[in-house]
């Protein structure tokens, strides 16, 4: 029997021990791969997604594996701790370190590969699952399968790389200790940590420096990484240095910590303190993460309905002449009396013109105040603002989730150019009823003004052009968003086979704008992210969850040592309940509540970015949904660690 | 009165072979009585200590513990019973590694609710009997065998048991350590009244009793008493056990 088959027959024949190595590497390996057949899945590559969220997604990736790498030192130092007598009876039998050294190495190569090998198909096959899935549900059309040779070669890489350096870095965890220690196990007790100032001030730095990255400036990727890095730094030193301070002062107080099972669970904390703070930052992180990336959709969702229910109108048509415009008409109408749709229209003329503000060269659409008034009369729309009176004077309206500002403040005074015209801005007012038409700030000025506007226009004066717009309401389709068997929906694409960009004969002059037609391609593109984002929150749950769970386990033989000690002497099975219960606990709703926080902190600049303001909802949700995920995972693993304990009770 | 009455405990460990690990023991134990309990490995010491801590189950036969049936009460009960009742000294301490001395000590009191200003009263008390007051604030693993196993001895006496119940307590100490751990039970047992029943290998710890019931094979094969002279009860024990320890005739024939 030669070396490498010596390790690999230990291997072989020692599967159980090894199991939970072997699975804890493969999956992360699988959300690893899983996550990357997204990033690299063709249509993603290709969709017109924000830039943002092309790097949000690539950042996900990298936390994903430096959980991974974590997680799999983390696995690798319990499982070699649970071998330390086999290593100094080795030692004992005269194996040289270093031969103990090539044979840790070659399990590890060992287990490794198989965990690449499995970890990637396995994930080939939850993605397919996934990709199937979320067709289903989210009724788009199905994100086709692919061979992911792109994602297959970076997860083989990132964890070849991986498994090479954690062998390289257990080589150490072995070499130091004599064979006496190995023998004994791991008999010494850690000393309490004291937290430092120095560090402490570092944690506060860096969680400043990542908070400012991503409020000053303009939001960009290295800014968004920045934000990232420093962050993620920072959590760390929050709980390393933050849970000591807190455990010292908590301490202190011995009227607290002397009563009943507090004295058990507060000393077994701080005893810990160290693993836990690791634990709890790295579930912390990935935590956020995941709540980030879910939140961050769920926003986008909103925002997508809103663009839905925001708009009151079903149809606009939009052309620069009015002729064209009547022969657009006539097409469209025919089509509705074709569907047996009935329908209520309105006209709204409008001009674009350069108006003289401080900024140099602006323009803006002029809307006679008349049109403006019919169209609020005749609807009971809810107006922005009174359209102005016989004076020289404007209503500015302008779409406040899709401009940056306004074109101008209230009082501010306007020049029409052509015409010399002064306007002053008597009221800014946000509103999204012209939100369709996607044209920033609107003036509403008295007819006269619009009239001598427009006549600029037709002459070619004063440059600028003419716009004529046709809203259609059709009273049955209003209200909720369209589900894409509704007759909106159909009717909708019926229509859009009208628009020039669209093969046919009868061609539109100008351009219809279909609300029910720009809800479902929206959607379509939502659905992919809200998949996405759930996808990695849901991954990102159970890998906190399993890690948990292994770190739980690995304590157990310990643990249970000590509570079959404590029961000898009386403790009760419910006082070890409660005692076990709360530093589960903690492990487990801890991070939920910081990274709660984070995500507040995080996803309002960004979003702020996209324009979206209001956030709480979405981040409440996502939270709260991690919570009862988690609550899932704290019964049933409290539940198994309790049991486990139970049985040694005397 | 008696704290401890045992009447006819047997133990057997059912299996392929099934074990008669003890056989027809009686053993009462007086209040305020320091008895010892010896034998040979195997011999069923420790099967009788967990009858007594209430640990194991008898296979027939009874324990009384100050009047009371342990093997009569829930689960909760029993705990609640050996917290109040029953004192604990095992041969590798049992301390908690994550607590400091002081912590450990009152430990038992905590989970009882005790007030604050009572533990303390209790603490400092039984620190200065047992001479362990400069470490209370020291970790476990800062302090030496005999310091931990004082220590040990601290907690299982700070709720007031009945009974002290002391597994070889000197089996992991040195000669000198082993002494002032003995004589701290001594004192124990002379200044507070503290019943012991210790279980032990060491003639030396041994020698602190007032009497000694020998185990051998499951079934008591003597009971010496202690006269004036720890010198002359040491040699007694001595005597004892190589009578009942040593045998003689497979010695012998092995000489032939």
């Amino acid at each position: 029997m030669n070396f490498p088959r010596f390790a690999y027959n230990n291997v072989k024949r020692n599967a159980r021990a090894y199991f939970a190595y072997f699975l804890s590497s493969a999956f992360m390996v699988m959300i690893f791969f899983s996550f990357a057949v997204f990033i690299y899945h063709p249509m993603i590559v290709a969709s017109e997604m924000h830039q943002m969220t092309k790097a949000g997604m690539i950042a996900a990736e990298y936390v994903i594996f430096v959980f991974a790498f974590f997680f799999v030192l983390y696995s690798i130092s319990v499982f070699l701790k649970s071998r330390n007598k086999e290593f100094g009876l080795l030692l004992m039998l005269g194996a040289k370190p270093s031969q103990l050294n090539r044979l840790v190495f070659l399990e590890n190569i060992l287990i490794g590969t198989g965990a690449i090998a499995s970890g990637i198909g396995l994930g080939m096959l939850l993605s397919k699952l996934f990709l199937l899935l979320a067709a289903r549900i989210t009724e788009t059309p199905e994100l086709p399968f692919y061979w992911p040779w792109k994602a297959m070669l970076l997860t083989a890489c990132a964890f070849v790389a991986l498994f090479l350096v954690i062998s390289a870095m257990t080589l150490l965890f072995v070499r130091k200790r004599n064979v006496l220690e190995l023998l004994q196990g791991s008999a010494k007790p850690k000393t309490e940590p004291k937290a430092s100032i120095g560090f402490v001030l570092l944690g506060i730095a860096l969680l400043a420096t990542g908070y400012i990255a991503l409020r000053v400036g303009a939001l960009d990727a290295p800014m968004l990484f920045l934000a990232a890095g420093t962050g993620i730094a920072g959590t760390y030193f929050f709980y390393s240095q933050l849970s000591v301070l807190f455990m010292r002062l908590l301490k202190r107080n011995r009227s607290f910590v002397w009563k009943k099972t507090n004295l058990l669970w507060i000393s077994e904390l701080a005893y810990k303190i160290k693993d836990n703070a690791r634990v709890l930052f790295l579930i912390t992180v990935v935590t956020s993460v995941a709540s980030m990336s879910a939140g961050f959709v769920l926003s986008i969702d909103r925002e997508t309905r809103s663009l839905y229910t925001d708009n009151p109108y079903a149809l606009t048509l939009s052309a620069n002449k009015e002729a064209g415009l009547s022969a657009d008409q006539a097409r469209v109408e025919a089509i509705l009396k074709r569907e047996d749709v009935s329908y209520e229209s309105e006209r709204l003329r409008m001009v674009s013109i350069g108006v003289g503000t401080q900024q140099e060269g602006s323009s803006a659409y002029l809307l006679p105040a008349s049109d403006y008034a019919r169209i609020f009369a005749a609807w009971e729309l809810p107006a922005p603002g009174p359209e102005p009176g016989g004076q020289e004077q404007t209503l500015l309206v302008y779409d406040d989730k899709r401009m940056d500002r306004p074109l101008a403040k209230t009082g501010e005074t306007l020049t029409v150019a052509g015409t010399g015209a002064k306007l002053t801005v008597r009221e800014v007012a946000q509103s999204r009823v012209f939100a369709s038409l996607q044209l920033g700030s609107m003036l509403v000025v008295p007819d006269r003004v619009y009239e001598e506007a427009a006549e600029q226009v037709r002459r070619g004066a004063a440059g600028g052009m003419q716009r004529e717009n046709l809203f259609y309401q059709v009273p049955a389709w209003n209200g909720i968003a369209p589900r894409y068997d509704s007759e909106e929906a159909r009717v909708g694409a019926e229509l859009a086979k009208l628009n020039p960009k669209a093969e046919g004969e009868e061609r539109l002059y100008g351009y219809l704008s279909i609300r029910a037609n720009d809800y479902a391609s929206y959607k379509q593109f939502m659905s992919m992210l809200i998949f996405i984002g759930s996808f990695v929150g849901l991954m990102f749950s159970l890998s906190s969850a399993s890690f948990l769970y292994f770190k739980l386990h690995a304590e157990l033989s310990r643990d249970s040592q000590m509570y079959r000690s404590l029961s000898k002497t009386g403790l009760s099975i419910g006082e070890m309940k409660k005692s076990a219960t709360l530093q589960i606990a903690l492990l487990f709703f801890l991070p939920i509540a910081v990274s709660a926080i984070q995500t507040f902190v995080v996803l309002g600049p960004i979003l702020a970015v996209l324009h979206i303001v209001d956030i709480t909802e979405p981040v409440l949700l996502t939270t709260a949904a991690f919570l009862i995920a988690q609550l899932c995972y704290f019964f049933l693993v409290r539940g198994r660690y309790v049991s486990r304990l139970k049985r040694v009770m005397v | 009165m008696n704290i401890l009455e045992a009447r006819n405990l047997n133990k057997v460990y059912p299996g392929k072979v099934s074990t008669q690990a003890l056989t027809d023991i009686h053993l009462t134990i007086a209040e305020g009585e320091f008895v010892g309990v010896m034998g040979p490995s195997g011999s069923g010491k420790t099967t009788l200590l967990n009858m007594v801590s209430t640990i194991d189950t008898p296979s027939s036969g009874t324990v009384k513990i100050g009047g009371q049936d342990p093997y009569a009460m829930s689960r909760n009960e029993l705990a609640k019973f050996r917290r109040k009742e029953l004192g604990f000294v095992f041969q590798d301490f049992n301390l908690l590694d994550t607590l400091t001395v002081a912590e450990n000590i009152v430990l038992p009191l905590t989970l009882d609710g005790v007030k604050l200003k009572e533990m303390d009263e209790r603490l400092h008390r039984i620190a200065n009997r047992l001479g362990i007051s400069e470490i209370l604030g020291s970790r476990t693993y800062e302090i030496s065998g005999g310091q931990r196993q004082r220590t040990a001895i601290a907690r299982a006496v700070i709720a007031e048991p009945s009974i002290l119940l002391a597994d070889e307590p000197t089996g992991a100490l040195d000669s000198n350590a082993s002494r002032i751990v003995m004589e701290s039970m001594e004192s124990l047992n002379e200044q507070e009244k503290t019943t012991i029943m210790l279980v032990t290998h060491d003639p030396q710890a041994a020698s602190y009793c007032h009497r000694i019931v020998f185990i051998k094979d499951g079934r008591l094969a003597a009971e010496i008493h202690r006269g004036e002279s720890r010198q002359a009860f040491f040699q007694k024990i001595i005597d004892t056990l190589s009578f009942w320890g040593g045998n003689a005739h497979e010695l012998s024939s092995i000489r032939v």
